[in-house]
């Protein structure tokens, strides 16, 4: 019931916890917005869910010739290494390009309807997340169909570096999508920030290849959040022999993640603030 | 501080908006800008203050720019006041624009569903009212189409429809009984009598001063964003007649038209031998028009029609039809209309004026619209003629 909104006050805050409150009375319109999402974006197409699954499938192809026949990556099972980063990635940066349009997207309900505004960036990590999971399905049948066998004790930390993950995008999602409105060319820059990320970050090349370049200064490579996210999973999934990823106790993974865990929740609360502050006037600049 | 259910509380609202010169929305544009954007501020709702209390019909009532829709999307919930607050108690549903939140992709059946939970419900409140908006809408075979295949008209229509039978405690409504055909628009209109017994506090945004003063309890009225009249409908709205056509003398309007040698140099309603644009029911009124006539026409009508802003002929007549001789007229002269007690219901009308032959087969000249009056009285009676009704019951 929209009894949460009893006052419109100027200069109205609500702290972090209110906010996510309100969002989670609104948790069905989290639900549809994500359905809708998915929906129209499959509606008359032929395949429809297919071409979820097709996008990583035609991935695995194409970097599995281009890396592993053309030049050579010394990654053993290079597709299963490949398609463990390549999930964390996508849905991390669908979550972005998705929550960066999703408040100018929704404009004529933004400006009719009050509900709060925190739904729609959400909506698009929720998209994201349901591409994830049929992702998922994909490296679980490469796993099978190459009789792999994951690393069952690591596979244990996968919900919490996912949690994490998620965490992140949502913080991304919800600060990019009002700073959007504000900056037109947010989106355009995103696209640019997306592509160097993904290079920066251990996907298609092991982790520790850099690591050996930088030497005593490795812990620069971990600034990057979703490299933790992603070794986590490659450890999982792929289960390396030693010598690619960090050969550290599975401890140390657990701590890294824990780690990143908090700070993806302060970074969560800070774009919560950072949201109420500009979404006053929403309405009027969108 | 709690307010009873159904109330609604406007407390000094002030809503001020920046105009740029130039809107620079891109980093780049800032960035080279930064810190001498021109703009200027003007307040499109100025320092607004009124009390719905539970059950009561509040008519907003002003002109296009008058900032009743701004106020309206503060009270919604969608803009925030610059100053001030605004409280209120129980569920909302706005009929701010029928369909927001419709996207054109989905079915009517999962638009209800989506735009029902946009509103706040949930998809048990939803099912629970599902058959009644759809019969509501009257779109049962349609239900299951593409919104995109709709009709502006059934687009409306569900858009309606699932707003009203939500049960809402207040109701926001902007200016929406403009869609759907009449018989839609009737059923609308008995939706909201339905309300009103049951109670709902409604907001009812509208420029047309005969609605508003009709149906409502009271009316606020805005201009350039500030309150010029709240309280009882008929006084208000007097209020905003005067307002808008102003008290005293108005220029008259030039009027120039000339396809054979009749010039209409203006047309001026009088009361009492004074010019004015506001007239009493009863009042005698003249309306003087100024004719200049290049040679004499022997077969020539001068004739007026009053009509209402619907543009329906109310009354109209002519020199011929009056038994007045103007065929031996030349140069500037005045042909005026005295009506003897103009017996019109409060509302907005227009005078058009002519000058044609007998059978009409030549128009020399014809201005539309050459002058505006308002009638302001205090029936409350609707329509357009002021009849002296009794009601009484008989045993």
């Amino acid at each position: 019931m929209n009894k949460e909104r009893t006052t419109n006050e100027a200069r109205r805050r609500e702290g972090a916890f209110r906010r996510c409150r309100t969002v989670f009375t609104y948790r069905e319109l989290l639900v549809n917005l994500t359905r809708t999402e998915l929906r129209i974006k499959y509606k008359n197409s032929v395949l429809g869910f297919l071409w979820s699954l097709l996008n990583p499938v035609l991935y695995l192809v194409v970097f599995s010739l281009v890396f592993q026949e053309i030049l050579r990556a010394q990654i053993p099972r290079f597709a299963i290494f490949l398609l463990s980063g390549l999930l964390v990635w996508n849905f991390f940066s669908a979550s972005l390009g998705g929550g960066a349009g999703s408040i100018i997207g929704n404009a004529p309900i933004v400006q009719k309807v009050w509900f709060p505004r925190e739904v729609l960036p959400l909506a698009s990590v929720g998209a994201a997340m349901v591409h994830f999971l049929l992702q998922a399905m994909v490296l679980t049948g490469a796993l099978l169909l190459f009789r792999h066998e994951p690393d069952w004790a690591a596979l244990a930390l996968l919900p919490l570096a996912l949690l994490a993950l998620t965490l992140l995008a949502a913080a991304a999602a919800l600060a990019l999508s009002v700073l959007n409105v504000h900056y037109r060319d947010t989106q355009h820059l995103l696209e640019l920030v997306l592509m160097a990320w993904f290079w920066l970050t251990p996907i298609v090349y092991n982790h520790q290849l850099i690591a050996d370049r930088l030497g005593a200064n490795d812990w620069v490579a971990m600034l990057n959040p979703i490299t933790s996210v992603v070794l986590v999973f490659q450890r999982a999934l792929h289960n390396p022999p030693p010598g690619y990823i960090p050969d550290v106790s599975l401890w140390l993974y657990t701590r890294n993640t824990v780690l990143l865990t908090a700070a993806a929740f302060l970074l969560l609360a800070g774009s919560l603030r950072l949201f109420g502050r500009l979404e006053g006037d929403l309405a009027e600049n969108i | 501080m709690n307010l009873p259910v159904g109330a609604l509380e406007v407390d000094h609202v002030t809503k001020t908006f920046r105009l740029y010169q130039e809107q620079y929305r891109t980093l780049k544009e800032r960035a080279l800008h930064l810190g001498h954007i021109p703009f200027h501020e003007f307040d499109a709702v100025h320092d607004v203050d009124f009390e719905v209390r539970p059950g009561q019909m509040l008519g907003l009532l002003g002109h296009n720019g008058s900032g009743k829709s701004t106020l309206l999307k503060c009270i919604a919930g969608t803009m925030q006041p610059t100053a001030g607050s605004i409280r209120l108690n129980g569920r909302m549903a706005a009929l701010l624009e029928l369909g927001a939140g419709f996207h054109p992709e989905l079915t009517g059946r999962e638009n209800v569903f989506l735009a029902g939970s946009i509103m706040g419900y949930s998809k048990r409140d939803i099912g629970a009212v599902f058959d009644e908006i759809v019969a509501f809408a009257e779109l049962e075979q349609f239900i299951d189409n593409q919104v995109k295949h709709y009709s502006s008209g059934m687009f409306a229509r569900l858009g309606f429809a699932l707003a009203v039978n939500v049960e809402p405690e207040i109701l926001l409504i902007d200016e929406i009984l403009a869609v759907g055909d009449e018989a839609f628009q009737q059923k609308c209109l008995d939706r909201f009598r339905t309300f009103r017994e049951q109670g709902v506090t409604m907001i009812f945004v509208t420029h047309d001063t005969d609605l508003a003063s009709t149906i409502c309890d009271e009316l606020v009225v805005l201009d350039r964003g500030r309150m010029i009249a709240h309280g009882d409908p008929v006084e208000a709205a007097a209020t905003y007649r005067r307002h808008l056509y102003g008290d005293s003398a108005v220029a008259p309007t030039e009027v120039t038209a000339a396809i054979g040698g009749i010039t209409f140099d203006s047309l001026t309603v009088r009361v009492d031998g004074h010019p004015t644009t506001t007239v009493r029911p009863g009042d005698i009124v003249t309306f003087e028009a100024e004719v200049t006539v290049m040679r004499p026409i022997d077969d020539l009508v001068v004739a007026y029609a009053i009509r209402d802003p619907a543009r329906n002929l109310v009354n109209s007549s002519n020199t011929s039809l009056l038994g007045v001789d103007v065929s031996s007229l030349e140069g500037t002269v005045k042909v005026t209309f005295t009506i003897d007690g103009l017996l019109l219901l409060n509302g907005a009308y227009e005078i058009d004026i002519g000058a044609h032959t007998t059978d009409g087969s030549a128009v020399y000249a014809h201005v539309e619209t050459a002058a505006r009056f308002a009638v302001v009285g205090p029936s409350r009676d609707t329509g357009v003629a002021h009849l002296p009704v009794r009601g009484e019951v008989i045993r």
